[in-house]
């Protein structure tokens, strides 16, 4: 008997195990999703490198496949144009730092907006906490975030300078902190706003049938109302996530050496317009495969049978 | 014994007394349905017992403890909302069992698991998700769900609203077969009288704030207490009472239909307890009509006038619709019109032959003694 369990176990693995190849092949489905893994993979590869060899650039790897496509053609991209090396790694450089401080503020922003919607939604006034988060919401909401940008940078500077710049992390300097503190700040607002609304959209039925089980109203919130607002701001949550991508161009006036700042002083540098068309096309490398990922969630996420699917 | 009891009990909304001195008493082990009109407080009354709402004033006790101000999650009370109950982001099995995992000082909850899922015949469907279930499979799990914590009381919200009318009946047995089963006290709320004749022990009638009669289900249907409770109960041909009128001398009580002098029924009314009744009525099915003419001739204005012991209306009317019965007992449903601008639908016995939307005279001879008040 146990014999008999143990081959369909193994049966059963080896369907898995098919099942997960036949969803991987190559088809014309998922030829988007391939080009994207192999251009993550070249990207690791560059990163691992860094590890070993920290005079290497991340970019290298992808630098010599474009340079491995020119060589039918008898060409490199140093023989094309001597300033395209520069522009690339510059650039490069600048979207790193772009995609790290918007991904470390909207992590950041997310956590403090699911306490202000939290508080937001709760109907008693709860000392004065409610105003204050609606208060806040308000503020960040109506005043432009370039403005909220330079109040931070500057209203810290005293405060909290001398103290980032006396860590001396790699990357992390005062203009850094004071560009995430302010679009963390910012996105909280809108994304607390967002999170009401997914909680608002549960049924109340629901909540008074949690109620009666034996739930308090926090384990309510924690077990039955979260779990599926989550869900539902998937998308509207990826309209934030690649607004604080794109806003995050602004921080440059503060001087961080992000992509919009380096493609700036890359165009100075070697008075051409150009650098911001590729400029472009690096944010839209990733605030598309971004936008592509967090579809791929939302499939996933999906609750069985629930909802109009038509994709 | 009472098990639960409210007393003097108050519920303002936007200022307005919705309950107003509601008193309730529960016997334990029984089917309670509160039966009442859509807005009347049905469902705030099952929240305040529930403590989803705290009322204005008045007590709840539940077997003599008093419970008005204890939050929900110390009332261990079985709760079925009336629409969208179940946790979409888990299956069936998970969807029961979440209020066995919340309440971890019940034993057993295997047992009572396997049990509420007998017993609401869910078997087959444990690993499906609540989208992809039919409404009446939807609302077994919410009722199961509610059951296996092994509630002191199960409140009901409209159970059978969202389902259509073959399922209706099944689920309403299964109620009634796990209240059988389980002897768990059940408060059911619902605006449907037939529903509520179906499935009750006993029924609250509830209208204006308050109850306007607790009985035995049979007791109620047979004596409603007023107008508004046969109404309520869907009783037809019942008109109100509008007031005591002199003509002549004599005094007669004004109804919708006409003037009736005070011996009615086989009531003894008088001038000073005729207040203390709401309506009168006509049983259905015992009238035929007595003389029908095309209404090719001009109308003749409506008019009834009252015999010694007899009252014959001629009246104008419209055939709304004929109900077919066994043999000889076919019934129309008319529309007279006492009045210019008022109407009433009346059921009676089809003697010649009408047409639906036909329009026509009759003459109706009613003896008093077929009247009942109350």
């Amino acid at each position: 008997m146990e014999n008999n369990n143990n081959k369909n176990n193994s049966k059963d693995e080896k369907n898995k195990i098919k099942e997960i190849l036949s969803q991987i092949r190559l088809t014309r489905k998922n030829f988007g999703w391939w080009i994207f893994g192999v251009f993550v993979a070249i990207l690791f590869v560059g990163f691992v490198r860094t590890w070993f060899n920290p005079e290497a650039h991340y970019f290298d790897p992808i630098l010599g496949i474009i340079n491995l496509i020119l060589l039918p053609f008898g060409h490199t991209i140093d023989s094309l144009d001597f300033r395209m090396e520069d522009i690339l790694y510059g650039l490069a450089s600048g979207a790193q730092l772009t995609f790290i401080v918007s991904m470390v503020s909207l992590i950041v922003g997310f956590f403090f907006a699911l306490i202000l919607a939290v508080i937001l939604v709760n109907k008693s006034h709860l000392y004065g906490l409610k105003l204050i988060a609606q208060s806040y919401v308000d503020f960040f909401r109506s005043t432009p975030l370039l403005v909220q940008v330079l109040l931070v940078y500057y209203g810290f500077a005293e405060s909290m300078g001398d103290v980032i710049r006396s860590l001396n992390i790699p990357m992390f300097s005062y203009e850094v902190f004071a560009g995430i503190l302010a679009l963390a700040l910012n996105t909280a607002a809108y994304q607390a706003e967002i999170i009401r609304g997914g909680i608002l959209a549960i049924p109340t039925g629901q909540t008074e049938a949690a109620r009666a089980l034996g739930l308090t109203s926090g384990q309510t919130m924690r077990y039955v109302i979260l779990p599926q607002a989550i869900r539902i701001i998937v998308p509207p949550l990826t309209n934030e996530l690649i607004n604080v991508l794109l806003n995050s161009s602004l921080i440059s006036a503060i001087g961080v050496r992000d992509l919009t700042k380096k493609s700036q002083s890359l165009q100075a540098r070697f008075s051409l317009w150009e650098v911001f068309l590729i400029s472009a096309v690096f944010y839209f490398v990733i605030a598309f495969s971004l936008s592509k990922i967090t579809k791929r969630l939302e499939v996933k996420l999906r609750i069985p049978g629930l909802g109009v699917v038509n994709d | 014994m009472t098990f639960l009891k409210i007393s003097s009990l108050r519920l303002k909304y936007q200022n307005e007394y919705i309950l107003d001195q509601l008193n309730l008493s529960v016997q334990k082990g029984e089917l309670l349905v509160l039966l009442g009109e859509s807005g009347c407080g049905k469902t705030s009354l099952l929240k305040i017992v529930l403590g989803l709402l705290q009322p204005e004033e008045g007590t709840i006790t539940l077997e003599g403890i008093p419970i008005t101000t204890l939050p929900p999650q110390k009332r261990k009370m079985g709760y079925v909302p009336q629409a969208q109950v179940l946790f979409p982001h888990m299956t069936v099995k998970q969807n029961i069992n979440f209020g066995l995992e919340v309440h971890k000082e019940i034993p057993n909850s295997q047992d009572l698991y396997s049990k509420a899922i007998k017993l609401t015949q869910l078997t087959s469907l444990e690993d499906r998700y609540p989208a992809e279930l039919s409404g009446g499979q939807q609302q077994r799990v919410a009722l199961a769900r509610a059951i296996a914590i092994q509630p002191q009381i199960l409140l009901l919200d409209e159970p059978l609203s969202s389902i259509d009318a073959s399922g209706r009946e099944e689920l309403a047995l299964t109620i009634r077969r796990i209240q059988q089963e389980t002897h768990t006290t059940i408060l059911y709320v619902t605006h449907n009288h037939q529903e509520a004749r179906l499935i009750a022990d006993r029924i609250a009638v509830i209208f204006d704030g308050k109850v306007q009669q607790l009985d035995l289900s049979r007791a109620v249907y047979d004596s409603p207490a007023n107008y508004t409770v046969a109404k309520i109960l869907g009783k037809e041909n019942i008109w109100p009472i509008l007031g005591v009128e002199n003509l002549n001398g004599q005094p007669l009580i004004t109804t919708p239909v006409g003037n009736f002098p005070l011996s009615l029924g086989n009531r003894s009314l008088t001038v000073e307890n005729v207040e203390t009744f709401t309506a009168i009525g006509l049983p259905v099915q015992k009238y035929s009509l007595i003389k029908l003419e095309n209404s090719d001739k001009e109308p003749i204005l409506p008019s009834s006038h009252t015999n010694e012991n007899l009252k014959i209306m001629n009246l104008i009317c419209k055939v709304d619709a004929l109900i077919e019965g066994d043999n000889d007992s076919d019934k129309a449903l008319l529309t007279i019109y006492p009045r210019f601008d008022e109407s009433i639908k009346i059921l009676v016995k089809k003697a010649e032959p009408l047409d639906c939307g036909s329009l026509c005279f009759f003459l109706l001879e009613i003896p008093f003694e077929d009247f009942y008040i109350f």
